[in-house]
Parts: C-alpha cells; structure tokens; sequence
C-alpha cells in the first residue's frame, strides 16, 4: 500500500495550551481515493489537515506526502514545498487578483511539469471544467459564493496536484448549491483521478463523496472504514451516536437462569436477541441505539414473533421533511423514543400509543 | 431659465464643491484625527472598522495564525522582520537610556572625561534649581484643563451628531473635523490676533463698543489649557462616534420608556456604555497634556507661566552653558507619572469586549427627536463652533492681509506683502524644503517600520512579540520635548564614537524623532488593519508554491497597501506639522516651518508675517489632502460609519 499512497501520516500528534490535542493520528490516502475525515466541531480534523499542508506544525509523528518525508525526524518542508493542493471552507480567493490570475498563480509558482506555452491552455481547460470559463477576467470580489468555490477548486487544480486537502469546502453554500457542488466534486474527482483528503462534520456529505471514512473524536481516530459499514454497524459507540440514531439508552447486562439479559429503564430483552457488536464479552454497562425508523407504530393482533411491543403517551409529533415523527414517553420506564414513520398520523399531546420494534434492530455496545 | 435660477444652480453647484472639498479637508484631517483616535481608543468593534484595531491581539492567541508557517534558519523572512524590529527596538530604548545616563552625568553628553554623579538630581530636587511642585502642578492644570475641554465639547458633539436629528449637523461636524489641519500652536497664534488681550480683534472690538475687554484672558492658566483642549476635541469626537453608533439605541429608549428624562438617560445609561472608549481617549489626551509644549510656550511666554516641557527647553535651549544634565534629571519624574499612565492605558484597552454591545447587522441608528429644541440647540452649537475654531481661522487670514496689525481692520492696510515674503524669503523657503523632506522621509521610514512590526507581532510566533508591541507603545509616555533632548543626547554621544552615527545637525535626526512620536498611532493604524487581511490568503498562496517573499509581494503586501498609504499620508502630515522634535535638534542648516513660525512669533514680533506662513503653512496640508483624493485614497471610511 506504500508505493501508491499518495498521503502516508503516522503517529501526528499537536498539543494546544488548554488540555485539548491531537494524538497518535494515522491515516493513509491512496491514489485516485477520496478519503474522509468525518467529526464534530473541534475534534482536530482541520488541524490535522493544516499539519499536512504545513501551515501548522504538529509536535510529534511523521508525514509523507507520496514518499517524501514532508515532516519527522528533524525534518518540516515548508508549504510551498509541499506538493498539495488546498481548498479552504472560506475559499481564499484573493480580492485583488481576477479569477484567471487567481488560477494561474500555482503555476507561476509551484513545482510541476507544465511547460510554460502551456499555461494559458491550461487555465482555459480547468475553468471550462468547473463551468466558470466565461469568468476569467472577472475581479475576484464580483464572484458569488459558488463562483468562488469554483475558482478556488480550479486552482487548487491547475498545475496537476497529485493530492487536494478539502477543508469543509461545502459548509458555506446554501443546500441546493451543496448538492450540485457535491456531486460535480465527484465527477471532477473520477475525471482527473486526484486523490483527496476531505474533511467535514456533514456526516451526509462524507457518506457520499468518500471511498473511506475515518471519524474523530477529541483528537483521536475513533473508528475507519467503507462507508456502508460504519453506517449500518459502527464498532464504536461514538460513531453510532454521531451518525444521528436518536434513540440511545443505558443499560446493565445481568447473568440469569435464561442467559445474559440487558436491564434498561425503557426494556428488558436477551443480549443474544439484540445485535451486540463488541469484540469482548458483554458485562456491565452497555449503551443501546434504536434507530426511529425501525420502530413501528400499531399493536398487532396474534402473537408478537419475537417483538418487543410497548404502550405509551405521546409528548411530541410533527411532520419531518418526509417523514413523521412522533416522541413517546413511556411513564412506568421514565424513557422515551423517537419514532419515524412515512405515513402522516394525526397524533395529538396525550394520546395513547403503541409501538413495536424487533429486538435484533437493537444495537448494543459495550461501554 | 431666469438669471436667478442659474444663479441658484450655480450657488447649489459651488456648495457642492465646497462640500467636497472642505469634505477632502474633513476627511484627512478626520483620517488624521479619526486614525489617532480610533486607533488609541480601540474601545470599539474590531471588524467593521477598518482602522479601529482588535484588543491586545499578540499575545493571547494560539492556534493557526499564531503558529503560522514557522519559518526556520536564515530566510528572507527572518531578515527582514528581524531588522525591523532591532529598528524599533533601537529607536526606542535607546533614546531613553542615553536621557538616563544624561541625568547621573556629572559632564556634557560627548563630554568623556567626567563621572557618575547624583548631583543633578539633587540639584533639581532639593536645592530648586527648577521649582518642580509648581512644574508638575501647572502640568496637572494644563492635562487637566485640556483633556475636560476636549471631553464636554467632543462628546457634547458626539451625542448631538449621533443620537439626535439635530439640524445642519454634517456641517458642522465638518467644521469640527476640518480644525485638525491646524496644528496646535498655529491655534495658540490664532487666539491671541483675535482674543488676545491686545491686540485681538475681538477683545478691541468690545472695548470700542462696550468698554470692557474679553472676561476671559487667553494668557491664564486656564485659558492656556482651553487652546490646548481645542486641539484635541476632534480626537476625542472621533472616538466618541464609533462606541455611540455600535450602542444598541434601545438601550437608552427602554431608559426613557420607563420615566426617566433625556439626561439623566445620558448619566445613567450612555455614560456608562461608552466609558471604555472616554477612558481610553482621557488617558491618553492626558498624558499629551502633561508633556505639551509649543502652546504653552506661545502662549505662557508672557507670564512666565511653565510645565515641564518648557522647563526643560529653556534649560536646554536657553541657558549658556546647557543645562543638560538638570533638564534630564527633571524629565525623569514626568517619565516615572506617565510610564504608569501607559501601563495603565495598556491594561483599559485591553478588557474592552465586555462593554460592546452590539445588536448585530448595519442597522441604522435611531435617533432622537429633539422637537422645538432642534434649532435652539443648533444655533448655540454653531455660536461654540463660530468662536472656538471659524472666528480665529478668520482672524488669522485678516491679520496676515494686512501690512500691519493693530488690532482692528484696517481696509486700508491690506497688502499681500507678507505672503510675497513668505513665498520669497529664501530662509523661509529653505525652511519649507527642510520640512518637505523631513515629512516624506519620515513618512516613509515610519510606514516601513509599522507594517513590518504588525505583520511580525500579528502573523509570526516570533518571541518578542509582546515586547515590541510594548515598546511601540512607550513613546507615548515620552513628551515630545523631552524625546528631543534625549534624542539630542544620544547623538552627543554617538558622534563621539564613530563619524558615522553623527547625525547631530542633520535632518534626519528630526526625521527619525518625529517617527517615534508617532510610532504608537501607526502602529495601532497597521496592527488594526492587519487583521483584515485573513490569513488564509497568504497560506493559500504559500501553499499554491510561493515563498515568503514571494506571497508578501503577490498578496499581502497588494492588499495592505490602502492600509499603508493612509498611515504615509497620516506620518507625512503629522511630521509636517510637528514643533517639539525640531525644537530640540535643530541647527541654523536644518530649520523647519515649525520652528520657523515658532521663532518668527517669539523673537521677532511680526504676527502678519507669522499669520501669512501659517496660512500657506494650512494650505499645503490642505492641497496634500486633494492629492489623497486624486489617488483615490479615502480615508473617510477609516473609523467612520
């Protein structure tokens, strides 16, 4: 995996003044990869993609950029040296200079093979395939945000960067724009076969775009994998959480005549008839997700084939975008959950309710 | 169209133009006075304002822009930041300890062969060689007297501009604005042709008519502190503007809701919101006022009335043989009092989010409706205007048409005689010259020095950060008298150690000391604006392949320069103006205006030809501010809405 990664980081550690710092972060991009850094705000992800540019200097652990040693042992290249392409959240498009000669600058500047009749080609070709050609003389201050955005991948682009670092390069678009943008990154990124290093908190976003995903969490890399997998069953708690399943309890595994049984404030159920994803053996604490759109609302008349079936009150209901989402509270339990579903009902505050859930949809995880 | 009507068309075109260009007055002279203070007010909002700067901003980051792309080994970088800050550091310990070493010397600075001795001080101290207690209580009197004058009419005007729909007000503020083109003592001369007990105009005029001269004597102490606070009502209406504006208006109509009347919504609820930006503003008005010199001078000449800085002038200037090492021994209890004050002023301008009330987007302000109070109200701000900045401004134009002054207008009189000689004279055009190079030559070192030093304590994680933006606060604390002396003393000694640093004699010493003065406000101009450049633009383009020097020469260098030209202008017209530094370093060869103006009004009574130089003096300011325009540097929109 060596010879063709494009980005190998090993061990980056920045410790800041307060108690907070990056750690013990490893992360490798592949050619033609898009590579995900996915983690809430002030998890350390944008510094590690600062370290890698070298506009911030980490403290510790090595860097390579597509095998040269670009930081550790004794070693920091500075920026320009650096054979990387940068697109930041805010673009930094500079005011003072047109779209054209925003984009050309990379090749005034840095390293690359293009022969120098071939700039003004060049520059034609990457505006046409960001649909900003008819731009190029514009000043940089008559741009829209778009517009910039465009700009800023162009140049980031031009001089055939073997590796791009993206810093939440779609946070500041409306939501239309970030769809259209998300999916131009992608065909972008499949036509000239750059690998990427994109970081965000949109987990949406790094869920589509990315061939590998890595989640932070307070400086640390909680969790790597194929995005389908962290999706459907994350190894981590924290993932999970992060992923946005609503419904999430504690519970305490007890031994009994039966086999082991988690003990909740919102249900009982056997551990083996729920999904427990841990390597260890299940004791003590445990944290259970449910996701809402795996409850179902109504009883059922006939026997309940291994569904956990429950009576409650609703407290809360409202239409989400596509689906309806009523909050139960469950009196004798002091718990509630969140339940989704794709027909309209006409819950009202008070009303009597009854959900169901297959047990196995339960994802337990030892604390 | 009838005669008339074009009439009217043309009188509404020349009101324009007037308007404009007494607007391009305004607004250098507001740039001037508005950069100043904005920049040594720092009370309000960081981002809007293009010259008001961020707090105390090296020193508590971390993070990226602190950590920023750290450079290592010999670079272009590290040369460069490198001797700018050695320079400042240079420029401003330097003079100090050779001011120290002045006051234990028992010899002439230069002098080798004498010893450390105590004797100077003792000499000033106990056994009265100067009368300190009356120095340092006539000092209090003028800071005092200056910085109340400057608060009541500045913030008076403030409030009225801001809060109120009073009428006429851009006018006026223009008016108001436009006096910072005047420097001080040219103010001092103005007051005494048309109040002056004498010979003023309007002293005569009521004597003819009622019999009883002006109530109010010019020459007293307080007098002398009422000139001296004139000077500095823009800065501190400059000031006052920016933290009335960001004030959430509700604030005082919620006051005024519940039952309480207009001024007391001012004591309890205004006040208080703006006290960082008074405080601030007090400070540091204060201490100039403690160190004040040319007005004092004029104006104190008559009754012997002396502060510090005309002590230790007359010491210096007046005594044979100089009494150098007294005059520093004195200089350093005022150091001691306003060393604190700057320490102090640190600290104020430091805390100041906790009272930015801001209500977030540009919303405009609302005012109060003063009713049939508007006109009243107006008419008396005018009457203040009139006979504070307009009357002597036209008095000192009159006085310099006529071929002599009397003390009443003399139609018959009236020659242009003294502004031939003015222009003519070749001393006088000597002089002008002198003051020409210094103004660009110090305009130039002084911007080169202030942008080096912001992008090193706002863009680096260099060491010495905290230090130097220390340092380049400290010449606040040193009146511009006694940093002449100690400039003065420093070349002594420095010509007795090598021929090369003698500067003594030249004009670039006047150059250099007037750079220092004005350290402290370009710094704070650059340091501001800094931040308006975002980092990630330069690190866009370090990434992007350019080295150090390259990125300053492509990017942020371009984006600075506005920045950059506005504190060249606002150097080039300070340093143009400035008396005290050439007061202490002249020689016959390099005179300036100031001085010039300052010898003329002293030694040799002749207040017409003095008027005349001081007119042409303004105008020259004034044709610079065109320049400004021309370039299409505006600094209207530097600490203005």
């Amino acid at each position: 995996m060596t010879d063709d990664a494009q980005l190998t980081v090993r061990g980056l550690t920045k410790r800041f003044d307060s108690d907070f710092q990056v750690s013990g972060v490893d992360l490798t991009v592949g050619d033609d990869e898009i590579v995900a850094l996915l983690g809430p705000s002030g998890c350390g992800k944008t510094t590690v993609l600062r370290c890698i540019a070298g506009v911030e200097t980490p403290d510790g652990g090595t860097i390579r950029v597509e095998d040269d040693l670009v930081y550790g042992d004794g070693v920091s290249a500075s920026p320009e040296d650096r054979a990387v392409g940068m697109v930041y959240q805010n673009y930094a498009v500079w005011p003072h200079k047109t779209v054209a000669e925003n984009v050309r600058f990379p090749l005034k500047h840095a390293d690359h093979d293009v022969p120098r009749e071939e700039y003004d080609d060049r520059i034609e070709r990457v505006l046409e395939l960001m649909s900003i050609g008819d731009l190029a003389d514009s000043p940089a201050t008559e741009l829209s945000g778009g517009q910039k955005q465009r700009t800023a991948l162009a140049r980031s682009l031009v001089h055939d960067p073997d590796l791009l670092l993206l810093d939440e390069p779609l946070s500041n678009l409306d939501r239309e724009l970030r769809k259209r943008t998300r999916y131009e990154l992608q065909r972008i990124q499949h036509e000239l076969g750059v690998s990427m290093l994109y970081v965000t908190h949109d987990q949406e976003e790094a869920f589509y775009l990315a061939d590998r995903v890595l989640v932070m969490n307070d400086g640390r890399v909680v969790e790597r994998g194929a995005p389908s997998d962290l999706y459907q069953r994350p190894s981590s708690p924290f993932t999970r959480g992060f992923i946005g399943v609503r419904n999430r309890f504690e519970g305490q595994v007890e031994e009994t005549d039966e086999g082991r049984v988690v003990r909740s404030n919102l249900v009982d159920f056997r551990l083996d008839s729920a999904d427990y994803v841990s390597d260890s053996a299940a004791s003590g604490r445990v944290v259970c997700f449910l996701r809402p759109e795996d409850v179902s609302i109504g009883g059922f008349g006939g026997s309940a084939d291994g569904r956990i079936e429950l009576r409650g009150t609703v407290v809360a209901e409202g239409v989400l975008g596509e689906a309806y989402e009523v909050t139960v509270r469950f009196d004798g339990a002091d718990a509630e959950l969140v339940v989704h579903t794709e027909t309209y009902h006409q819950f009202d505050r008070g009303d009597e309710i009854l959900v169901r859930f297959q047990p196995r949809r339960l994802q337990v995880y030892g604390e | 169209m009838s005669t008339r009507d074009r009439l009217a068309g043309t009188a509404e075109r020349v009101a324009e133009g007037a308007r404009s260009a007494a607007g391009s007055v305004a607004s250098v002279a507001a740039s001037a006075a508005a950069t100043t203070s904005a920049a040594l007010g720092t009370a309000t909002t960081p981002l809007r304002r293009v010259a008001a700067p961020v707090a105390d901003p090296a020193l508590e980051r971390v993070g990226p822009v602190a950590d920023a792309l750290a450079d290592r080994g010999l670079t272009a970088k590290r040369l460069v930041l490198g001797s700018v800050v050695s320079a400042i550091v240079l420029l401003t310990v330097v003079p100090l300890v050779f001011l120290l070493w002045t006051s234990v010397w028992s010899g002439f600075p230069g002098q080798f062969d004498a010893s450390l001795t105590a004797e100077n001080f003792l000499a000033v101290y106990t056994e009265g060689f100067f009368d300190v207690v009356e120095l340092f209580s006539n000092s209090l009197v003028i800071a005092v007297g200056m910085t109340l004058t400057g608060l009541v009419l500045g913030l008076t005007c403030a409030w009225l501009f801001v809060r109120t729909n009073l009428p006429t007000k851009s006018w006026m503020e223009l008016v108001l604005l436009s006096g910072q083109a005047i420097p001080g003592y040219v103010y001092a001369i103005m007051y005494v042709t048309a109040y002056g007990p004498d010979s003023g105009l309007v002293d005569r005029a009521l004597r003819d008519a009622v019999g009883v001269g002006l109530p109010v004597d010019v020459y007293s102490p307080w007098g002398i502190a009422f000139v001296v606070g004139v000077n500095v009502v823009p800065t501190f209406y400059l000031l006052t503007v920016p933290a009335l504006q960001d004030m959430d208006p509700a604030l005082e109509e919620v006051s005024r809701i519940h039952g309480a009347g207009a001024f007391e919504t001012i004591r309890s609820v205004t006040l208080p919101l703006i006290k960082p930006a008074l405080l601030s503003g007090a400070l540091v008005t204060f201490l100039y006022g403690l160190g004040e010199f040319s007005i004092v001078a004029i104006l104190g000449a008559r009754r012997g009335f002396d502060v510090y800085s005309t002590a230790v002038w007359k010491a210096i200037g007046s005594r044979f043989p100089p009494a150098y090492g007294e005059a520093a021994a004195l200089a350093c209890s005022l150091l001691l009092v306003t060393l604190v004050l700057v320490w102090y002023y640190r600290s104020v301008t430091r805390r100041k989010e906790e009272f930015m009330t801001l209500s977030g987007g540009g919303k405009r302000s609302r005012t109060w409706d003063l009713g049939r109070w508007r006109w009243p109200i107006a008419g008396g701000l005018w009457a203040v205007l009139v006979v504070v900045w307009v009357l002597p401004t036209l008095v000192m134009v009159l006085v310099s048409l006529h071929g002599s002054w009397t003390g009443t207008v003399d139609p018959g009189a009236l020659s242009v005689a003294h502004y031939a000689e003015a222009v003519t004279d070749p001393l006088l055009r000597d002089a002008f010259t002198n003051s020409l190079l210094v103004a660009v030559g110090g305009a130039t070192l002084g911007t080169v020095l202030v942008v080096g030093m912001a992008y090193y304590t706002e863009r680096t994680n260099g060491r010495f950060r905290g230090l130097v933006d220390f340092l380049s606060l400290t010449p606040l604390a040193v009146p511009g008298i006694i940093l002449g002396s100690s400039l003065l003393f420093t070349f002594l000694w420095m010509g007795k150690f090598h021929p090369l640093l003698d500067l003594y004699g030249t004009l670039t010493i006047i150059a250099v000391g007037c750079v220092v003065v004005f350290l402290p406000v370009a710094s704070r101009i650059a340091v501001g604006n800094v931040v308006q450049v975002h980092t990630e633009l330069e690190e866009a383009g370090r990434i992007a392949g350019a080295s150090w020097l390259a990125q300053m020469r492509e990017i942020f260098l371009p984006l600075f320069k506005n920045t950059a030209a506005v504190i060249w202008f606002f150097l080039a017209i300070h340093v143009f103006q400035l008396l005290s530094i050439p007061m202490m370093t002249y020689t016959t060869d390099t005179v300036v205006i100031p001085v010039k103006l300052f010898q003329l009004y002293m030694y040799r009574p002749n207040i017409e030809l003095v008027s005349a130089i001081s007119t042409v003096f303004i105008g020259m300011t004034v044709v610079l501010v065109l320049l400004l325009r021309v370039f299409g540097i505006t600094f209207y929109e530097l600490g203005q809405r």
